[in-house]
């Protein structure tokens, strides 16, 4: 037989704590029914009404505790206490205003901002690749020598890519990657799009699936140019395809090539690097047509993968290094042998050793430039939040202080010690909760501030995707439960303690000194934290100002670039060349446009080619090159920008692909390779990767310019004429311009269009909103320290003010007995505020303190200003001391104003 | 009359165990409110067995919770509200096993005593 009396037993609670006032009524009524009949009986046995009352009632055993039985019985009574606790302490909040205002407030920016820096952080810097087991992955790096250039973790030729993964036994799997910007034509519209060219196995080895369709396999990736397959990303497919439901066995266009759409990801899988999503995948055997680098397959040097490996289960990281290293050495020894003449003396390559490094959580410019900061940042909200709850603390034993009598009274009924801290602790919970949930709409509000301040769009980095990921709510639950433990048990402890009772007859509260004690230790260690972030704030902020103002070396102001790609649309190097030219000169027509000219590379976007280069008159160490970065450029390149060249001249029209290769130097470059030697005339030797070298004599020097970004020294540079570098591809064209840039640009891409539809302008932007980009990291920490050194300051003066306003009020009589014997107002008003002078001293003095020994974790992220600059930490001292003075100056005042006659007559 | 005295002296109250078995039985009969659940047990075991009005609530809420017996509002016999309490299934099985348990008991406990007595 089932046993249903769970069911009913269920009803009963549920019924009782929903219908609490019913079920009360109930008990009450069934006891009155009791004793009327009970009275009725024993007048009919002969007694007065009023004695047979007082049987009845003698009988019961005492109703109250009768009743109280029967409520026990019902085995609610924790919840009810709970719930009533809750409701006590919501009416009690409604009375104080105020402080249910100040303390919800402080607690739902404190706790916002942190929740909202943690998924932040959570995302860029913990989180592991949404990939299958992401801690068996690492990333080869490779330490042995390096010829042409390497960009980044991209190490790897395919060559040794695929020698490496036949010779080796300690990875289950090898994979290639590297990623490119390329042209996507869908349906006749052309548009830029992120593409990964990955090796055959990629999916497999990592683990991702495939949503639509079906992934790569190592089938699709045998055959140079064989496999016009590409899987597209599902951000990718649902941002910029709208979830089209035809687009797998479709077909469009990459690099100007058509490919066959064989399937979508699963959703969540980016690539391989965070912050940089990935739309689409192609398999490397189609990389020549994708981007125009037909020998790139081949060359040994052409180092342009990054090449991830998964460990069998099992193995460790040193054991597979040692295991791997002669397999390494072969793939070197070839290497060395494809240089031929141009392999480097000596054995020092010899001693060259790959490194195996953790890959679980991808590669990351965005976590590189921004780790630092975003630590920094972390690092301020806890202390924000280590304000708000000193403030509330001090808050809560202040209201604790005023309600001492009510505690009294109900400790000395019975109530226990234990209930009315369980009812204080709740009322903490509360503010602490209801601090929470508005702490959750606030993380929102500056999740969505901060990544427009950090990427283009919150969309395109595809990095909080569910802001509301369990994570952060168990991160925010716990916090708030720990904060509200925090700020509540301190003086709910204090307000329970048995000294308290006297507090009943008297008004006045022993040890109360002790109270004022605590709360002006927490006031002033809200000072010192504060102290600590005004301090930081000014820092920042010097330093953002400091790389504002800094020189690039060249005029940024009315500087329109634009990318145009004419290798990913299919043009060979002579078109490219024509195109350019043309665009050129049709540019200068363009009203609103002054001058106009190229450069490979973006200006301010730390975008450099980096070079090994043969400098005659240069010997490094060990037969070691020199190293550069190349800029390449058009003629009249440099009175365009405004750099000043100090000898020698310009590149003119003159300098084409068939006269003599001319390159220009930066002082920095003569500085380092050619001192003491005249520059002009010698020349420097580099070579694209392919073996040849090619001679450029230099026929002048340029000053220095920050070509890069605005903080680096600028390295060695050299210039080389357009006509006379390599490849062609893709270029910058920068524009000097008279009018508002936004109205050049359609004028602009319709004058692209009439070259060729099907070529996109791309990366439109003045150099001023490079510079503004570049800066990102650096505003972002500058902003926000300011807001929090202002909040924490903000919350330190409404500390102050309610430890100055307690002791005052506490000292009334005092204030009035010593008016009354004819102190004057001045001398009360400068008693007060000596001790608001000595809070702020000591707290200042220890934030100082606190300041210089942390000075050093954020040395790395100044410029311009040491960390423990004296004048910064000076006027944030002053400020501080100044806002102190104010909060404790209003209620000094109000003690200044007592009436003696009611001063003294106060209890 | 009864005496003062003799109202005002508390006769002993039962174990908790058995007070439930009694009320149940009690309860079993027909739907009661408590005062008839008090009165009858004075009756029914002429006056040998009393129940102070302090326990009896309390037991009656605990054989509530438990799900033994259920409570519904009625008019009483003189025309005012009162709460009546009637078996509930699993409380009719739960009386049957206790019963049969007491009886046991009891004859156990009734042989050995016949066996002192001679």
């Amino acid at each position: 037989m089932r046993d249903t009396r769970w069911v009913r037993r269920l009803a009963l609670r549920v019924r009782t704590l929903l219908l609490r006032d019913r079920v009360e009524r109930e008990l009450d009524e069934e006891f009155r029914f009791h004793i009327e009949e009970r009275i009725a009986a024993e007048v009919a046995r002969g007694l007065s009404p009023q004695e047979a009352r007082r049987i009845a009632l003698l009988s019961m055993d005492g109703v109250d505790q009768a009743k109280e039985a029967c409520r026990d019985t019902r085995h609610t009574q924790a919840i009810e206490h709970f719930f009533r606790d809750v409701r006590y302490a919501l009416r009690s909040l409604a009375r104080s205003p105020a402080f249910a205002a100040i303390a919800i407030l402080s607690l739902a920016l404190g706790m916002g901002a942190n929740t909202a820096i943690f998924s932040i952080v959570d995302k860029l810097l913990l989180e592991s690749l949404p990939v299958r087991n992401p801690r068996e992955l690492v990333l080869l790096n490779p330490s042995g020598l390096r010829n042409g250039w390497t960009a980044g973790s991209r190490t790897w030729s395919y060559q040794a890519y695929r020698g490496l993964r036949e010779r080796q036994r300690v990875f289950t799997g090898l994979i290639a990657e590297r990623t490119d910007a390329v042209n996507l034509t869908v349906d006749g519209a052309t548009q830029r799009a992120v593409a990964s060219i990955v090796s055959g196995n990629y999916f497999d080895v990592l683990g991702v699936r495939a949503l639509q369709g079906r992934l790569f396999g190592d089938d699709d990736d045998r055959v140079r140019s064989g496999h016009p397959v590409v899987v597209l990303s599902h951000g990718f497919w649902v941002e910029r395809l709208g979830s089209r439901s035809d687009i797998v066995g479709g077909t469009l266009r990459v690099g100007g090539h058509p490919f066959n759409v064989i399937g979508i990801t699963e959703r969540g899988f980016n690539g391989l690097e965070v912050g940089g999503p990935v739309d689409l995948f192609v398999p490397t055997m189609m990389l020549p047509d994708v981007v125009t680098y037909t020998k790139a397959l081949d060359e040994r040097t052409a180092y342009i993968f990054q090449v991830y490996g998964r460990l069998a289960p099992g193995t460790g990281r040193q054991q597979a290094e040692s295991q791997l290293q002669p397999v390494y050495l072969t793939e070197l020894e070839q290497d060395v042998a494809a240089m031929g003449s141009r392999a480097p003396t000596g054995d020092s390559w010899k001693r060259g050793t790959l490194r195996l490094e953790d890959g679980h959580r991808g590669t990351s410019g965005l976590r590189r430039d921004l780790q630092t900061p975003l630590t920094a940042v972390m690092a301020m909200t806890i202390v924000l939040l280590l304000t708000a709850c000193a403030n509330i603390a001090g808050l809560q034993m202040a209201r604790a202080s005023a309600r001492l009598k009510e505690i009294s009274i109900r400790l000395a009924m019975g109530a226990s010690r234990g209930r009315i801290l369980q009812q204080l602790l709740t009322e903490s919970a509360v503010i602490a909760l209801l601090g929470a949930l508005a702490g959750l709409w606030v993380a929102w509000l500056t999740i969505r501030l901060l990544l427009a301040e950090m990427g283009d769009s919150a969309e395109r980095l595809r990095l909080v995707t569910t802001f509301l990921d369990v994570r952060v709510l168990a991160f925010t639950f716990v916090f708030a439960t720990a904060t509200g433990l925090a700020f509540g048990l301190l003086p709910a402890l204090f307000a329970t303690r048995p000294e308290v009772w006297p507090g009943l007859k008297s008004g006045i509260v022993a040890d109360v000194g002790g109270q004022a004690r605590l709360r002006r230790v927490l006031v002033m260690a809200q000072l010192a934290l504060s102290l600590v972030l005004v301090t930081a704030s000014g820092l920042f902020g010097r330093t953002l100002l400091n790389l504002r103002r800094a020189d690039a070396g060249f005029q940024t102001e009315r500087l329109v670039q634009f990318q145009l790609n004419p290798g990913a649309a299919g043009y060979d190097r002579a078109r490219s060349e024509a195109l350019f030219h043309e665009i050129l000169d049709d540019l200068r027509s363009v009203p609103g446009v002054s001058r106009a000219t190229l450069s490979v590379a973006p200006v301010l976007d730390n975008a450099l080619m980096g070079f090994s280069l043969d400098v005659d008159g240069y010997s490094g160490r060990d037969g070691a090159r020199a190293r550069a970065v190349a800029s390449v450029v058009a003629p009249e390149y440099f009175g365009f920008v405004g750099t000043p060249l100090v000898r020698g001249r310009e590149f003119s029209a003159s300098d084409t692909a068939r006269s003599r290769r001319v390159a220009i130097v930066s002082e920095t470059f003569v500085q380092r390779y050619l001192p003491n030697l005249d520059p002009l005339g010698r020349t420097i030797g580099l070579s694209y990767g392919r073996g040849e070298r090619f001679y450029h004599e230099i026929v002048g020097v340029a000053k220095n310019a920050r070509l890069n970004n605005l903080r680096d020294e600028p390295p060695p540079t050299f210039y080389l004429p357009y006509t006379q570098f390599d490849v062609l591809n893709n270029s910058f064209v920068l524009a000097r311009i008279q009018t508002d840039p936004d109205l050049l640009r359609r004028p602009i891409e319709a004058l692209v269009r009439r070259h060729d539809p099907e070529l996109p302008v791309v990366a439109y932007s003045t150099v001023d909103e490079q510079i503004d980009r570049l800066l990102r990291p650096e505003r972002l920490v500058a902003s926000l320290s300011l807001a929090f050194g202002l909040l924490a300051t903000g919350l330190g003066a409404i500390g102050l003010y309610g430890v100055v306003a307690f002791t005052v009020a506490r000292r009334t009589r005092e204030i009035g007995v010593r008016m009354a014997l004819g102190a004057a107002r001045g001398t009360v008003l400068r008693m007060v505020l000596r001790g608001v002078a000595g809070i702020a001293a000591m707290g200042v003095g220890a934030g100082a303190i606190l300041s210089l020994a942390l000075a050093r974790y954020v040395e790395s992220q100044l410029y311009g200003v040491r960390a423990r600059d004296f004048a910064t930490l000076g006027a944030a001292a002053a400020l501080l001391v100044m806002v102190a003075l104010i909060s404790g100056w209003l209620p000094a005042r109000k003690a200044s104003r007592v009436d003696p006659m009611l001063a003294l007559r106060q209890d | 009359m009864a005496s003062v005295t003799e109202t005002m002296s508390k006769p002993p109250d039962l174990v908790q165990g058995t007070l439930d078995l009694l009320l149940l039985t009690i309860i079993a009969l027909e739907p009661v409110h408590g005062w008839a659940i008090s009165q009858r047990l004075k009756q029914m075991s002429d006056d040998a067995l009393q129940v102070s009005d302090g326990s009896l609530y309390p037991a009656l809420h605990k054989l509530e919770q438990e799900g033994w017996i259920r409570g519904d509002w009625k008019i009483s016999a003189n025309g005012r509200r009162a709460k009546f309490y009637t078996l509930t299934r699993p409380g009719r099985r739960a009386l049957e096993r206790e019963a049969a348990e007491w009886k046991r008991l009891a004859g156990a406990i009734s042989h050995m005593v016949r066996l002192i007595e001679g």
